[in-house]
């Protein structure tokens, strides 16, 4: 199994929430040619029309952000370092040592903590609460700084995709970047039912592109495509893993903001299982996704989410196994082939 | 200080953990190549090279630079192929969840390290203590595959290539103390032999990280007249205050007067830095510098030495920030103290 360059282009852009050109830009050249219709609404979101070979009488809609956790810069001290809230959900934890790239100019930065060697025997190993970390791009004065960026600029954990383990890759944005990828290389595809797709901005601060898309396509059935958290780590207890890196394509039945059919479950499942494609049911109760607003819209649509199992998601270095990748990706065409309820 | 920053881009990549510095002997070797009249290594894992001025019965200073870095010693592989470690010299782990490694088994093999998810961590827990063995190394190989590649007893260290940021500033891992090992390398580049009248011992020492071994046996062996330790200390930050305020990155190298270490040379090295006009700062050091400068002085009947350090930020982490600038300056002082020894009275 071989992912496209496509995959590392995706994931090493720059697109922390309501920033999603970069992203965009790629999604847009990469899937133009073959769609029959591309647009881009007016917040960001794009929204393609795959032409099958029939119609299909349900409007069948696949969606995936373009957005990834990020920072925004508030405040900007005397010496120059750039203090920031954080954009999506980022544990604090994973955040110091860490290089990032903020701005329009991807200007790189760090964001550390004072030295292990001043600390009180209180601070050690306590990670330091966000509001006081800060990143040090090597200003020599505020006005430096100032120069180079403003409050209200954004930055991200630094690109740095890498293939390792066996068959394994680690990258920032994997969430939900992989989603993105999938659904381009599906577009290439020859399907033989009509389709939709959705890439869609902000999703990690509320979903607030989907809902439009939401509204504004009103589809009949809605594949969310995600990245979902794999806690399959030393230490962890089986109950807890909530799911696996190896064992196939992610089925939600209900996560922190959706209950999912029970319906389109069961068809999934099966068409898995008469497909040879593995698969896992999130064993844990845990995040949420853009399942909701499709599911709460004016024209509440028919949900199931297919996602890719991601150690440490939400951090500058998520771990997926490339052969799930690989089961997401023939499990949607499976799905565009059949539908999400048959 | 593109010479500068090329040397410390190579070195900071070199594999070097305490005891582990024989791995990084080779290459260094390779790097200095050319540089010295005679190069000799010691069994704790330290590097010298030797500059002759040529002079019968001339006097030896050491300018020692540790090459060591702190790290990981691989100390159990468990089901699913993760990684136990401990650690070799004062990790910080606040800094390590989801943090990229490099383990050095058979071959080198990238590794990260686990960070718990959040629907598994208790809001009690916000201000627990992060410790070295609730985090693993995550290779992205199966049980049986790492165990292909890595042992118990295998070294790893924090993966971060070195980067610039702005003026100058640049980050990555290591650059305490290869930024010193650098330095160094480029003051002996710089140095005018014809006014030589002292035989420099360039000692790249193991160990430091876990008590100076390195520089205790090499300065013993080499049995000198004077030292120099070179290395970082920390500087402003926004969390600092008091006497460090005072010390900046990019207002040059920092100067020690210690209890522990030579006045008279100390004196000397901040004169030298006056008389060439090169920037540096004072730091008042009350008791042990914490440098390998204590260990050079304590060494057999006793070596008068002093203290070099070049300001870094955020020391024992994978983004350490220096200035460029400071690095070379200091590196100019260095050639200039060197060239001048000869008249500094014993």
């Amino acid at each position: 199994m071989k992912l496209t360059p496509l995959f590392k282009k995706l994931c090493d852009a720059f697109g922390p929430s309501s920033l999603e050109d970069e992203v965009r830009e790629i999604i847009l050249n990469e899937i133009t040619p073959r769609a029959a219709s591309v647009k881009v609404d007016k917040i960001g979101n794009i929204i393609a029309f795959k032409k099958g070979k029939s119609a299909r009488r349900k409007k069948l809609l696949f969606s995936s952000h373009m957005d990834e956790v990020g920072f925004m810069i508030r405040h900007i001290d005397d010496d120059g370092y750039a203090y920031f809230g954080t954009v999506g959900g980022i544990n604090e934890s994973v955040i110091p040592g860490k290089k990032v790239v903020i701005g329009e100019n991807r200007i790189p930065g760090v964001i550390s903590a004072k030295a292990i060697h001043l600390q009180t025997p209180d601070e050690r190993g306590v990670s330091p609460s966000v509001e006081k970390l800060y990143i040090d791009i090597g200003a020599k004065s505020k006005a430096d700084t100032l120069t180079r960026l403003c409050v209200g600029d954004m930055a991200t954990f630094a690109p740095d995709f890498e293939y390792f383990g066996s068959d394994r890759v680690k990258s920032k944005a994997i969430d939900d970047r992989f989603g993105c990828y999938a659904l381009c290389e599906l577009i290439k595809k020859d399907l033989p039912y009509d389709a939709f797709f959705a890439f869609t901005v902000q999703e990690e601060e509320g979903c607030r592109g989907a809902a439009a898309v939401a509204f504004g396509e009103a589809p009949d059935e809605v594949v969310i495509v995600e990245s979902t958290t794999a806690a399959d780590i030393q230490g962890v207890p089986e109950h807890q893993r909530a799911c696996v890196l190896g064992q196939g394509a992610v089925i939600s039945f209900m996560d922190n903001s959706t209950l999912y059919p029970r319906s389109a479950i069961e068809n999934i499942k099966t068409l898995c299982n008469e497909n040879n494609i593995k698969w896992q049911l999130k064993t844990l109760v845990a995040g949420g996704n853009e399942a909701r607003v499709y599911q709460t819209s004016q024209n509440p649509a028919v949900v199931a989410a297919v996602s890719a199992p991601v150690r440490y998601i939400h951090s500058p270095a998520c771990v997926a196994d490339i052969s799930d990748l690989a089961e997401v990706e023939k499990l949607l065409l499976k799905l565009a082939e059949s539908g999400l309820v048959s | 200080m593109e010479r500068l920053y090329s040397l410390a881009a190579e070195l900071t990549a070199l594999p070097s953990v305490s005891g582990f510095e024989e791995a990084a002997f080779g290459r260094l070797g390779q790097i200095t190549d050319g540089l010295f009249d005679e190069v000799f290594t010691t069994p704790t894992g330290s590097f010298v090279g030797v500059v002759k001025c040529g002079r019968p019965g001339a006097g030896r200073l050491i300018f020692d630079a540790h090459l060591d870095e702190i790290g990981f010693i691989v100390s159990q592989i468990h089901k699913d192929g993760f990684l136990s470690v401990t650690n070799a010299g004062g990790v910080d782990t606040r800094m390590l969840s989801a943090s990229a490694v490099t383990v050095y088994g058979k071959k080198a093999v990238r590794g990260v390290f686990t960070s718990i998810p959040p629907h598994l961590k208790n809001p009690d827990d916000k201000n627990k203590k992060l410790e070295l063995k609730s985090l693993y190394i995550d290779t992205g190989y199966k049980e049986e595959e790492i165990k292909e590649i890595v042992k118990i007893g295998d070294f790893a260290e924090l993966y971060s290539p070195l980067f610039r940021l702005e003026n100058g500033f640049i980050a990555g891992k290591s650059l305490d103390d290869k930024i010193c090992v650098a330095q160094i390398i480029r003051a002996v580049e710089k140095l005018d032999k014809s006014k030589l009248s002292c035989d420099l011992y360039c000692a790249f020492t193991g160990g430091e990280e876990i008590g100076g071994k390195g520089a205790t046996s090499a300065s013993y062996a080499i049995d000198a007249d004077w030292g120099v330790a070179l290395d970082v200390c920390n500087p402003k930050t926004p969390e600092s205050k008091n006497f460090l305020d005072d010390i900046t990155v990019g207002g040059g190298c920092v100067i020690s007067y210690s209890s522990t270490t030579s006045r008279f040379l100390t004196k000397a090295l901040a004169d030298c830095a006056k008389k060439h006009s090169l920037k540096t700062q004072l730091k008042g050091e009350p008791g042990r510098t914490g440098t390998n400068a204590h260990y050079i002085f304590t060494s057999r009947a006793g070596v008068p030495c002093t203290n070099l350090s070049v300001p870094l930020r955020y020391m024992h982490t994978g983004v350490e920030v220096v200035n460029l600038s400071d690095v070379f300056e200091g590196a100019v002082l260095l050639a200039k103290f060197t060239e001048e020894l000869g008249d500094i009275k014993k």
